[in-house]
This record gives structure tokens, sequence and C-alpha cells, in this order.
């Protein structure tokens, strides 16, 4: 408990006063000659203990009704630490809101957002503490936002929704500069937060250097978490992809996306929910089986070319003639309508242009060839070989796929190789024959072996042995289906690696994840984790060849041709002009001056790029989405958040309620505390009836 | 009335008056100046003819004069006043009627002590006697009564004017040893209208009156038990007097002090002097 004008309880000596007036009442006694006195010693004698008690007590219920009064006209405030830091005015406040899409979930019956209870108790907190400057970092904000009133943080455009995912020790990095560089001796750092783990990362390892810094700091800093979270019901929808291609009756949008739904009337039967598919003006309805709270729907078809009113437009790029469309996809409403929705844009498939950069082609022909040969029909492939030194010729931004066939780059090609990375570009290496000590993204190659005894190191031999049906060649015993190159086919289907066979393997060291092995645990295909952190693209390592003297690969193709265009798609998505991507840091200034398509009309136009929406952005068409994350309800678990902060002083206070206040006013309490310490004390002051003896 | 000579009242012993009383048979030892020889002359028994006898009254008054009589209430006669005239009175009374009369003032131990009498002229003495009396000191009644009881030989009334404020058992002992010499005992108790309400407003410094310790208390807290011990202590009162045959008036003095007197005389003629 602290007080709004403490310089009041300065007036506490006044609880002295019943007791002076109390001893100078006994002084103003009047002195009565008496002869009956051995009945009024008799009667003291009785008296003397309750009697003592009763002055005691009346005297206490006159300096608890004066103290009460007191506490009353200093403006007492509750809550606990909040109402506490409430009395500390001169210390730094600071805010930080996390506007992650799950903090629109309306929690109050008045159909307040997390969000905007967060905000408005915070600012009826300040309001009551008559705190007048607040500095916000938001989610998705590079550089705090200073608020000279309270009142204004509720409904600052800057500080409403938007739809990244929060990176709360990084914004906690960025507030412990705010004080070092303001060398604020104390301050009070708020997190407004429902305790999304996508949003804490308490398993980050930047936690850690988050408590060393504030550790080091010279300032007092405390953090306040202004709990919202919650375990209501919530449904939502994710993106999977969306895609341009040629049906039988012309042109096609094939849909791919997830349904989500996490607690509330999740029922254990397969639930229908309608997805509503909104492409362009055009609105139809799909329904998805949910089954155990989720649902998924793969290559969900729209036509699209031949229809009149087509959603299709030209968007302002007459050079191409290129067509770019654009929609949405919706789930009923529920209380959180920020993921409920997703949107997506498409255009005709761009060419997927390979290049192959190997110092022996040969060896890898049949991938090459998977390369060339498009998966759909409409989609152009084509693949350029070139040798190391030509690597400065090349125009990347048309390329989707490398196979890196050669030494792994140097310093030299490396940085060109990294930004091609960075943009979404898919890069597969494949072991040269005489590898080299050069290291990239994580990975170096060790060199070859024979994966049996009965294998050579000769792939002449091994080709040879490799068409014999008795062969001993190491069979690929384990792979992740769960990952999105070796993923289950569309029917559902596992990739047929288990018929592969592998002859000779090149081992290759590397912290990466292991995303295929062959007998003995030895890794064949393997993910790099060692990309950049705003990378969007991929870099894989397959440790053999598809040549027959290394591996079965192009004897049992379908594996190989699966896993390149598989990589060729995904880097496809790198190359035209409809961009489907997630809502992150790293778009905000790409969408500066773009022209909303779809979305949230409210949105400031600074911010486009925080916010879901489809936009046209010079020549593109830019379809953003909430990351997936966003989707994981899981909450920071206290354990979580006392490992996060370790020795920091952190506390938590529950906010969930809508009638729940930061801080509260308790004079009334001090006022009831007067009246009943006044009606106690006049009921111990009223005398009692006197019983006359009788005298005849 | 029980007395040496003969006088007004009405004896309790058969005597030598001329109002006839009985007869009865001669037993060896009577004076044989009583026989009746007319009886024996018709009856040829011996009878004695006895006479309802008249005697005189020695009547000793004890006035307390220990400093609480001197308390009053605002309004309201001093009880050593009320006292005087009781005693004044009943020595008038007394005196008119032939009978001897006596006052014994009483504090800490007999300050004065006037012998009965029945001389008018000793009226005069016993008036002066209870205008001096000055209420002063510490009670001693009970070890006084006591003393009296010793030392007045012959039947007596003892009247006792007093507030009695002392220990009942005390009392019950003097009262006793009274009646133990077949004094006729009456006992006037006095007490002021104040000392039984007991209405008080503020804390008061209690002086005592006898000199003893004052006491400082809040009449709020002990008006109860004041009221609780005075009761217990008049029960007490109405009940040793009753079990010792005490003749006990209780005044208040905010009455007139002919009421209580009245009242007492009365009684005594109904009861024909007997108790």
């Amino acid at each position: 408990m602290t007080f709004l004008q403490p310089w009041l309880l300065f007036a506490l000596p006044l609880l002295a006063i019943p007791i002076i007036i109390h001893l100078v009442h006994l002084r103003r006694y009047q002195t009565v000659p008496w002869a009956a006195m051995r009945f009024l010693l008799a009667a003291t004698k009785m008296a003397s203990g309750y009697s003592k008690l009763r002055q005691w007590l009346v005297l206490a219920m006159r300096a608890l009704a004066l103290a009460a009064l007191v506490f009353f006209t200093a403006r007492p405030l509750a809550s606990g630490i909040t109402g506490w830091l409430a009395g500390d005015t001169d210390q730094l406040m600071i805010l930080v809101v996390d506007r992650s899409p799950s903090m629109q979930q309306r929690i109050s019956e008045s159909g307040q957002t997390k969000l905007q209870i967060g905000l408005q108790r915070f600012s009826e907190w300040t309001s009551a503490a008559s705190i007048q400057k607040v500095v916000v970092f938001g989610t998705g904000q590079e550089k705090p936002i200073e608020f000279t009133s309270s009142q204004a943080i509720v409904g600052d455009p800057n500080v409403s929704q938007n739809h990244s995912t929060s990176n709360i020790p990084a914004m906690l990095d960025r507030v412990r500069e705010y004080i070092e560089q303001n060398s604020a001796a104390r301050a009070t750092v708020w997190i407004c937060s429902d305790l999304r783990e996508s949003d804490w990362r308490s398993n980050d390892g930047a936690w850690s250097a988050v408590r060393e810094s504030f550790l080091r700091l010279n300032s007092d800093v405390r953090f306040q978490i202004l709990d919202l979270s919650t375990l209501d019901g919530n449904r939502s929808i994710e993106l999977i992809e969306a895609k341009q291609v040629r049906g039988e009756n012309g042109d096609e949008l094939s849909l791919s996306f997830r349904v989500v739904q996490f607690a509330g009337p999740r029922s254990e039967s397969v639930e229908q929910i309608p997805v509503e598919v909104q492409v362009g003006d055009a609105r139809s309805v799909v329904q998805i089986e949910l089954a155990n709270g989720n649902g998924e729907l793969k290559g969900f078809r729209v036509p699209i070319a031949n229809a009149k009113g087509s959603a299709a437009i030209i968007v302002a790029d007459e050079k191409t003639k290129n067509k770019a469309g654009w929609g949405s996809l919706r789930v009923p409403a529920d209380s959180n309508l920020a993921d409920n929705v997703a949107y997506f844009a498409y255009e005709p498939p761009s060419p997927r242009r390979t290049l192959v950069v190997s110092d022996n082609p040969a060896r890898i022909d049949a991938m090459a060839l998977c390369a060339s040969i498009p998966s759909d029909p409409s989609t152009e492939c084509n693949v350029e070989t070139i040798s190391l030194s030509q690597i400065d010729t090349v125009d990347w931004s048309q390329v989707s796929l490398v196979l890196w066939h050669d030494q792994l780059p140097d310093l030299t090609a490396l940085p060109e190789v990294k930004k091609f990375v960075n943009t979404g570009g898919q890069l597969l290496f494949l072991p040269p024959e005489n590898p080299n000590n050069n290291e990239a993204f994580g990975m170096r190659w060790k060199g070859w072996k024979a994966t049996d005894e009965g294998n050579s190191n000769d792939v002449a031999v091994n080709a040879i042995a490799a068409t014999d049906a008795s062969n001993t060649l190491a069979r690929v015993e384990q792979w992740r289906n769960d990952s999105q190159l070796l993923g289950n086919t569309l029917s559902g289907s596992s990739l047929p690696l288990g018929e592969l066979g592998v002859a000779r393997i090149c081992r290759m060291e590397s912290e990466g994840t292991e995303l295929a092995s062959i007998r003995g645990g030895i890794p064949l295909l393997i993910r790099s984790d060692s990309l950049e952190e705003n990378a969007t693209g991929s870099v894989h390592a397959l440790c053999t060849t598809s040549d027959l003297g290394d591996s079965t690969f192009a004897k049992d193709g379908i594996a190989l041709y699966i896993i390149v265009q598989r990589l060729l798609g995904e880097g496809s998505a790198r190359v035209g002009n409809a961009k489907n991507r997630f809502v992150s840091e790293e778009s905000l200034p790409l969408l500066r001056d773009a022209t909303p398509l779809l979305g949230d009309s409210l949105a400031l136009s600074n911010r486009y790029g925080e916010q879901a929406g489809v936009f046209a952005s010079g020549e593109q068409t830019i379809a953003q989405n909430r990351p997936n994350a966003e989707d994981d309800a899981r909450l920071v678990p206290n354990e979580g958040l006392v490992t996060s902060f370790g020795n920091l002083r952190w506390y938590r206070v529950e906010t969930t309620s809508a009638d729940s206040s930061l801080v509260q006013e308790i004079w009334r309490w001090f006022v009831i505390a007067m009246l009943a310490a006044l009606l106690l004390e006049s009921l111990l002051c009223i005398p009692k009836a006197k019983a006359l003896p009788k005298v005849a | 009335m029980q007395g040496n000579v003969s006088g007004k009242h009405a004896s309790p012993h058969r005597g030598s008056s001329v109002e006839f009383a009985e007869y009865r048979k001669y037993v060896p030892g009577d004076d044989l100046r009583r026989l009746d020889w007319r009886a024996f002359g018709r009856t040829d028994r011996y009878y004695v003819k006895e006479f309802e006898a008249d005697t005189n009254l020695r009547c000793c008054v004890i006035l307390d004069t220990s400093g609480s009589m001197a308390f009053a209430s605002k309004g309201n006669t001093p009880k050593i006043e009320y006292a005087r005239s009781i005693a004044g009175t009943l020595a008038y009374l007394a005196t008119q009627q032939g009978d001897a009369v006596g006052v014994a003032c009483a504090a800490d131990k007999v300050i004065q002590n006037i012998p009965p009498r029945r001389s008018p002229a000793h009226l005069k003495v016993i008036l002066d006697t209870l205008e001096n009396a000055k209420p002063k000191g510490e009670t001693q009644l009970p070890a006084i009564l006591h003393e009296v009881a010793e030392t007045v030989r012959q039947r007596a009334l003892v009247v006792v004017i007093s507030d009695f404020f002392s220990d009942p058992d005390e009392l019950r002992s003097c009262f006793e040893h009274l009646r133990f010499r077949k004094h006729d005992v009456v006992a006037f108790h006095l007490l002021d209208a104040q000392e039984l309400a007991f209405e008080f407003q503020r804390p008061v410094r209690f002086i005592d009156m006898e000199g003893g310790p004052s006491i400082f208390a809040d009449p709020t807290d002990i008006t109860d038990r004041y009221h609780r011990a005075l009761q217990e202590y008049l029960e007490a009162m109405r009940k040793l007097t009753i079990e010792t045959g005490v003749d006990y008036h209780r005044v208040v003095t905010q009455e007139s002090y002919e009421q209580p007197l009245m009242r007492c005389l009365i009684g005594r003629t109904r009861s024909r002097g007997v108790r």
C-alpha cells in the first residue's frame, strides 16, 4: 500500500490527541468528600480489570479513527507492488508492449482485447500515480516512443495491434540500451504481454545476455509483467501455399492451408469448419475437417483464368505483362479476429531456373535433369551449368536453386551466395571429388569413404555393383518426414528413400540438422542451421552424388526428383512479383510506399510492413501473414519466467479480469474503518442503566 | 419498658402498681405481704395477688460522631444534624416521661458520655452535648457498642444513631452482645440520597471523610458495582437486625426526622415494649 499524497502522513502524530485528551480529562476531576468509602473500595476492586481494558479500547478506537482519517486523506493505493511503485514517481517508467496478433484476443465482455485491457490498466495506473512520462517499446518498433500523457497511450496507432511475433528478449535489450543512454537511476519496465512462448522464447540463449546486461547496469531496474495470458479457445488459419497452376480447364489457383483449433469447444469427433475463400471479389466456401483440433487442406483448386470477373488483375507491369492476383482465407470469427484470416498472392508461375556450379557436371547429370523437368506443365524450368570461375557472371535474381558441386564457396564467392540464400534462394551442396577445407554455412567436407567393405572408392566398380540386385549398398535408414524437403507427398505417402542405396559417401563436418542418414547413423542429407537470422532461403548438403558409382539416386530417381523440385518450388518464391511472406521487422522498410489492397484499412501507411494484408509495392504484390508461431498457444510456464529473469527483480501482475485494476484507491476502506472505530468507541462509552438500591 | 423505679412505661414484669393483673398460687419464697388473705378466707388456699407493674426507662443514646457523619449532599441535611435531631427529640421525650436518658458520642472512641439520669435539668446537659458533638475521626462503632454492652449494667433502651459504615459481621456481634445483656436496641441507620444514587458524570477523586486513602474513579466504570456492593450491604444489615432483634430503621436524610421517629415509637407502642 502506498499513498498519492504521502506528505499528509506527517499528520499521524495527531493520533496522540485522544491520549492527550484522556490525560487532560483525568486531571479535570472533581474532588468529593465521601462517606461510603467501603462500597467504593469494593466497586473499584471489582471494576479495575475491565475498566482499564475498556479505557484502553476506547483510546485505541479513537486513535484508530484518527489514523484512518489521516490515511484516508493521504489517498492510499492498493495492489501490492503496483501500488508501492505508484508512490515512486521519479523513476523512469518504461512500457514494453507485446503487439503480436495473440494480443488481439478479446477477453472481456465488452469486447476489449488483451492489448486494449493491458494498455487501459496501465494508463489508469499511471494516471492514478500521476506519472507523466512513459517510454513505450512496441513490437516491431526499433525506436521507443515517449508519451507525456498516459491517456495518449490508449488508442495511439503506434501502440495498436500489429501482426508480427514479438521478440521480448530483443525488446528488453533495446530497453537496456535506452536506460543506459539516459543514465536512469531507477527504472520500472512494464511488460504488457499474454506470455506466449512464441513471443518470449524462454529457451532462447538471448535471455542470458539480457540478464547479464541488466545486472551490469548501474540502474535499479525492476520488471513488472502485466500478465494477460488466457487459455480461451481460439481457431486460426495458416496459409501453406498459394500458387497458380494450369488445370484441365485453364488456370487455377492451388491453395494449401491449415486450420488449428486450440482448447475451447474441441470435440473428439471430426468437425467440419467452413473456410471462406476470397479471390479478388469472388468468394466461395470450402469445408475442412478438423480432427483433434487440426485440419489441413492441400492443393485446393480454384479456377481463375477463364472465370469472368477474375480476381487476377494487372499490377502495373506493362513490360512483363505479368498478372498477379490476391485473396484471403477466413474461418468463422472467434475471440481473436487477427488469426481468423490468411492472405495470399499469386501469379502465373515464373521460370524456375537452376544454376549448376560443378567441376564435373557429368556426375550430377541426373540432378540437373530433375531440375529441368517441370512438375507442372505450365511451369518452365531451365538449367544453367557453369564452373566456379564463372560465378561472377551469374544474375542471381533469376535463380531459384543452386546445385553446388564444387569446392565450398570461399570468401570471394561466399557473400553473393549468402545474399542469395538470405533472399529466399535454395542451395544444395554436393561433394566434389577432392574436397578441400573450405567452410561455408557451418559445413565442411571431410572426404569420401565407401559405405561397406563390399563397396569401393572406385566409382566404376560401384556402378557395376549397383546394377546387381545383391549389392551391398548402404540403405537410407532414417529420414525426417516432418521436414519440408523430405515430407510426405500430397497423397500422404512417404518418399521412397528407403529403396535408395549409397555406395560411397563424403563425410561432412557440420552442426546442422540431419534430415536423412544411412546405416550406422552416417548423415546423408544435412540442413544448415548457421544461416543469418533474417535468411529466408535454406542450405542443404547431400553427402553423395547422383552418379551411379556413388548412389542409386539416379536409378531410383523419384526421390531425387521430388527433392529437387521441392527445392525449386521453395526457391521460386523469390522470383516473380507475387510474394507470400510473414510479417517481420525486416518487412517494414519494404512496404513504406506500398498501397494496401486487402486487410486492415486503418493501418498506418508507414507501418504496412507490420500488418497482415495484401499490398502493392512497385511491381510486386505482397501478401503478408502473421508468423505461424503466433498460432502456437503455448504459454511460458512460471519456471520459464524464473529462468529467464534469473536474479533480476520481477513481479507478475494478473490483469486478465476485466474488472481488475493495477491500482485502486482504497480510501473507502479507511472511511469504513474510521466509522467502525467511532461506532465501537461510542458503544464502549454508553453508560449502563443504573439500578438504584432499595432504600426501604 | 423495663426499669427499676415506677414510671409511665408498661413493664413486662409484674409489679406493685394499682392495676390488678391476676391470682396465682403461692409458692415458698413469695413475699408473705402479697398473700391475699381474703382469698385464703374464702377458699382456704394461699393465693398471691399480682398487679401490672409500671416502671421507668433507662435510655442510652449512642450517637456516631465519626467523620462520615458530616456527609451531606447538596441541599440535604448533614447526617450529624439529622442524628442530633433524633437524639435530642428522644432525650426530650424520655425526660418528659420521667425516664433516665444519657448520651454517648462515639467516633474512634467514646468522645463524651453522659450517663442516664432522670432529672429534667439533665436534658440541658444532653442537648448541649449534642450541640457540641463534631463529626471527626474514624469510626470504631462496633468496639464502642461492645463497651456499652459491658458498661450499662441495667437493662436499658440502647438507641444507636449512625450510618453504620462498618462490617456487618462485626455489627452483628455487637447487637448480639447488647441483646445478650437484655438491652433493648433501636438502630437508626442514616443514609444520604447521594450515597444511594451515586450520580457523578466526570471522574471524581473521593476523599475519605474518616481520614482513609482517597480513591480516584470514573463513575461510569464503577457505578454498577457500587450499587451492587451497597445493595449487598443493606441486605446484610436488614438480615442481621432481624436476626438479632434490633429495632432497625433505615433513614434517608431527605425525609423529615419526625417520620422515622414516629415509625419507631408507634411500632414500639404496638409491641408494648416487648422485643
